[in-house]
């Protein structure tokens, strides 16, 4: 017998092995979770539903599965529980995008992904806390609470599906489903020492998944573990006749895990230092030591300027955003205020139903698309984010993939931002590069500063999954040292 | 009208296409008498759902820009159109606003007898909305319409008179049912019409101020709703007063058009391109593909009815109304020995029982043909024809075979007719006096005695002619 810790504490590919190998049942890992999930949750907010039906009886579906042998019962996550962030729709449960406006939403229907993983027998825990619809980087924003670091409850575990990383990190889930649209769970993953790739745009289904910028939005998962995130990719990747915009991806994820990275050209983001605080520099400086000892060439590269990347990535979120959200007139489902014309209801329930931070991006964004500004603002970035693609191939005809570090420090102090939300949207000008242009980004834990842990970020061109999980797995285990387990578990 | 000034009229026009399933989703485009049935997550525009484009809808799509003449855009994409609208489920409407999938083309038109080419601007794609359905002071919404799939026909202003805006939404009609891509049923609104129109002193280069006149739901209603609203133009005009640019409705209790609303400024309708949809790419073989797959159109058809079969210009218009009625006609012919007999035995018989929107034969066309056959042979009487479409309509039985059996074949034979005409005489004596008296007219009354007496089988010139020889031989007599 294990012990609930014992249960918590193994990666996503050890319970998988304990499952096959009979050690395990995945009611045994269900109840783990589910046990810590209502001894910790109440102090770290990362849920806000709790699955525990659904999960018990996928459990016992996945074990009677694992007994005969059918139906998938072989899959490496059949019986393997995760959390599902809360934008992302699951039938018969509620899907609040932690806004007012959804907080009774129960959906019809389920997301593409969450079906994905539901048919190999996965085991939903519960829908993970986020920054209402997806906007913010702190997950404070959200209509049920801010959520807590499990590494430091005073700080924020970063966001929008700081939920999710929270849940991982405080072992409350082995794997977590989140959004990225801008550094959405790369920079969470980074602030609470976990590994997150944001992948291609479209190699993940979107079909179920509330949207924040159509365009730029991905979902991607969070683990502990390089291998871990790679496997459950691989399970939540490919085609989806109901996403136009969705892709195959290019061979095997797992394919090249475990080969050297000798020969692999490096570009080392030029300038990141004053970008970013001194014990950040220090450990992205370590990890291209360490790709380099490994037999890696580094080499500094000029990335398009980051300030600018910033600035086309909010005019788009914000115009993308105001019109995605249009649908919430309080008409048709969702929390409605009630009136006497169309105009009263859809003006009472969106006043009451949205938070500031969601208000002022709709603002922006029906600002930057009107007629008269549209050639100044989104036709123009659209132009930028052109010529950023155009800068990006460029950079990845010569090197493999480029080295940058996830986010600017460790995970800032709650309500570090309350009073300047505009400062806030600078956490993201590292990860947003990856998002405008579509290409796949890792996160890696690198080092800490005392507990709080600093997150390294590989980039490459569209599809080089495989290559970057081959990077990141190989600078994983070479980080081993200076990665402290206690950092990286609670 | 006021023969100094003309006016400039341009229609748009939005089509249903009457595809399996909504644009975007799998939902029915079928009729549901269950408000909100045929709905689902994407045309309900729940959180997360995504668009899937048919594309059975680019096809109609792509029809209607071939049967046109556009220009096809091998590259085309979708914009959203944000505006708030309770029936509108996402707050936006996914359209064709800045490359739509056909450019320019035309359509032909003829106003007694004189031909005119109206030029169209473009055809987009897009999808519908709900409706809203009001009941005393409480609005319900029924989004079954929501996400069907429309075609927008935007013409140029090249039409003067109501006679030809009338005459180019009959003759876009005929070509959309033809190559059957919507039921075009104005009433039903699965063809919807808006109309601007201005006026200006003929000779004068300039337009005048463009008044839209929305949902006009009937060819007719078109053509009144013009005529108003030219004469209130330029009655104004005449006054010295100005023509406000609105958007007026037709009132079809007073015959007058009415403000709906003034136009303030155009609404802003923040248009972006549709993130969830790639670009359309239509190759050159799969609109190859769709052309050869297209039937010819209805002109062309009609032409060649002229020239082939004989059959006069006017008939061959009939029999060219849809692709429906022109195979089913095609299918009559071949199995009738005299094709120009065939055709007036079809339309006079046939076509009237059928409309735009049947797919239903009435008779079988070898039940048909036999009709045709024994009328051509001058076996059967054309009211006896008439009886036979009827009758084997109803039982599918061979016409031969129910002529026999109910002896409804031409009987010419003097020595059987002669006993018949004589009964007819003998039982019509004021018929017979009414003639000897001098009313030739009364031989008819005879005539119809003759009909009924031998089941409409007689063969009436010859029966015709025994009547008169016996009511000679009767004045001659005395």
């Amino acid at each position: 017998m294990k012990t609930t810790d014992e249960i918590t504490n193994l990666t996503v590919a050890e319970l998988s092995n304990e499952i096959r190998s009979r050690n395990l049942s995945a009611r045994e890992i269900t109840e783990a979770y589910l046990s810590r999930i209502e001894k910790c949750d109440s102090d770290i907010n990362s849920y806000i539903t709790v699955t525990r039906d659904i999960a018990l009886s996928a459990a016992d579906e996945a074990d009677r599965r694992i007994r005969t042998n059918e139906n998938a019962g072989e899959h490496r996550l059949a019986g393997i529980p995760f959390s599902v962030k809360d934008n992302i729709n699951v039938k018969g449960t509620k899907t609040t995008c932690a806004s007012k406006i959804l907080s009774e939403f129960v959906s019809p229907y389920s997301a593409s992904v969450f079906e994905k993983i539901e048919g190999v027998g996965g085991v939903l825990l519960g829908k993970t806390n986020l920054d209402e619809f997806a906007m913010g980087s702190s997950c404070e924003k959200s209509y049920f609470g801010a959520v807590k670091n499990p590494l430091d409850p005073a700080r924020s575990p970063g966001g929008s599906s700081g939920g999710a990383a929270a849940s991982v990190a405080a072992r409350m889930a082995p794997w977590a489903i989140g959004t990225d649209t801008g550094g959405s769970t790369r920079q969470p993953a980074s602030f609470c020492g976990l590994v997150s790739m944001k992948p291609t745009y479209g190699l993940v289904s979107r079909y179920g998944v509330a949207e924040l910028a159509s365009s730029l939005d991905t979902v991607s998962p969070i683990t502990k573990t390089v291998y871990d995130n790679a496997l459950v990719l691989s399970s939540m990747c490919g085609r989806d006749t109901r996403d136009m915009t969705s892709i195959e991806p290019d061979g095997d994820l797992l394919g090249e895990i475990g080969e050297e990275i000798k020969g692999l050209k490096i570009g080392l983001m030029k300038d990141y230092e004053g970008l970013c605080t001194e014990g950040m520099a220090g450990s992205l400086r370590r990890a291209a030591g360490i790709l380099e000892s490994l037999g890696a060439e580094v080499e500094y590269v000029t990335l398009p300027p980051s300030n600018i990347s910033l600035d086309t990535y909010m005019v788009m979120t914000s115009a993308e955003c105001s019109s995605n959200l249009a649908r919430y007139d309080g008409v048709k489902y969702g929390y409605s205020s009630g009136g006497e014309s169309y105009a009263d209801i859809m003006i009472g329930s969106r006043s009451a139903g949205f938070g500031d931070e969601v208000k002022r991006r709709i603002v922006t964004g029906a600002f930057v698309l009107s007629s008269t500004l549209h050639g100044d603002y989104y036709r123009k970035v659209k132009a930028v984010q052109l010529r950023i693609c155009k800068m990006i191939d460029e950079i990845f005809g010569k090197y493999d993939m480029v080295l940058t570090p996830t986010t600017s420090g460790k995970a800032f102090r709650l309500d570090k931002y309350a009073e300047d939300p505009v400062e806030l949207y600078g956490s993201d000008i590292f990860t947003i590069l990856a998002n405008l242009t579509g290409c796949p980004a890792i996160t890696l834990p690198c080092g800490g500063d005392g507990k709080m842990p600093y997150g390294a970020m590989l980039m490459g061109k569209k599809l080089s999954e495989a290559k970057l999980y081959r990077t990141a797995y190989a600078l994983e285990d070479a980080l081993k040292p200076y990665v402290k387990e206690e950092v990286r578990f609670v | 009208m006021n023969t100094s000034y003309e006016a400039v009229i341009g229609l748009e026009v939005h089509v249903e296409l009457k595809t399996d399933t909504k644009i975007f989703c799998s939902c029915s485009n079928g009729f549901s008498r269950e408000p909100n049935t045929n709905v689902c997550p994407i045309c309900l525009g729940l959180p997360g759902a995504l668009p899937m484009l048919g594309e059975k809808s680019v096809e109609y799509a792509l029809r209607a820009g071939i049967a046109f003449g556009c220009k096809i855009n091998k590259k085309s994409w979708f914009d959203r159109k944000n505006y708030h609208y309770p029936d509108l489920p996402k707050g936006y409407q996914i359209t064709q606003y800045e490359m739509p999938i056909c450019l320019g083309g035309e359509v032909p038109i003829d106003v007694g007898g004189e031909k005119k080419s109206i030029r169209l601007t473009r055809i987009h794609m897009e999808e519908d909305a709900g409706k809203l359905i009001h009941r005393g002071d409480k609005s319900l919404i029924d989004y079954n319409r929501a996400g069907v799939p429309l075609i927008e026909i935007v013409s140029e202003p090249d039409m003067r008179t109501p006679e030809e805006a009338k005459a180019y939404l009959n003759s876009l009609r005929r070509i959309l049912l033809f190559i059957g891509v919507s039921d075009c049923k104005m009433n039903e609104g699965s063809l919807r019409c808006d109309v601007n129109v201005s006026v200006r002193r003929k000779g004068e280069a300039e337009f005048g101020t463009k008044v839209e006149i929305k949902n006009l739901n009937s060819v007719n209603y078109v053509g009144r709703a013009l005529d108003d609203e030219i004469k209130r133009q330029i009655a104004l005009i005449e006054r010295g007063e100005i023509v406000d640019a609105e958007t007026r409705r037709y009132n079809e209790d007073t015959d007058h058009t009415e403000r709906m609303r003034k136009k303030e400024g155009a609404v802003d309708y923040r248009y972006f391109t549709e993130p969830n949809i790639p670009p359309l790419i239509l190759t050159d073989s799969y609109i190859e593909e769709v052309r050869r797959r297209m039937p010819r159109l209805p002109d062309e058809e009609a032409d060649a009815l002229v020239k082939e079969i004989g059959v006069k210009k006017e008939d061959a218009y009939l029999l060219t109304s849809t692709s429906f009625i022109l195979d089913y006609f095609k299918k009559c012919a071949e199995k009738s020995k005299n094709k120009s007999i065939c055709a007036n035995l079809f339309i006079s018989e046939v076509l009237t029982l059928l409309d735009e929107n049947s797919k239903k034969e009435y008779i079988s066309p070898e039940n048909f043909g036999e009709i045709a056959d024994m009328f051509a042979d001058g076996k059967i009487v054309s009211g006896v024809a008439k009886r036979l479409v009827k009758m084997s309509a109803e039982s599918g039985e061979s016409p031969v075979v129910i002529a026999e059996r109910e002896r409804l074949l031409k009987i010419s034979d003097e020595k059987v007719l002669r006993p018949i005409v004589l009964k007819a005489i003998d039982a019509n004596p004021k018929a017979v006096s009414d003639y000897l008296g001098g009313k030739i007219a009364a031989a008819k009354q005879l005539m119809g005695a003759v009909m009924r007496e031998s089941g409409g089988g007689a063969d009436p010139i010859i029966s015709e002619k025994l009547i008169l020889e016996e009511l000679e031989k009767i004045k001659n007599k005395i």
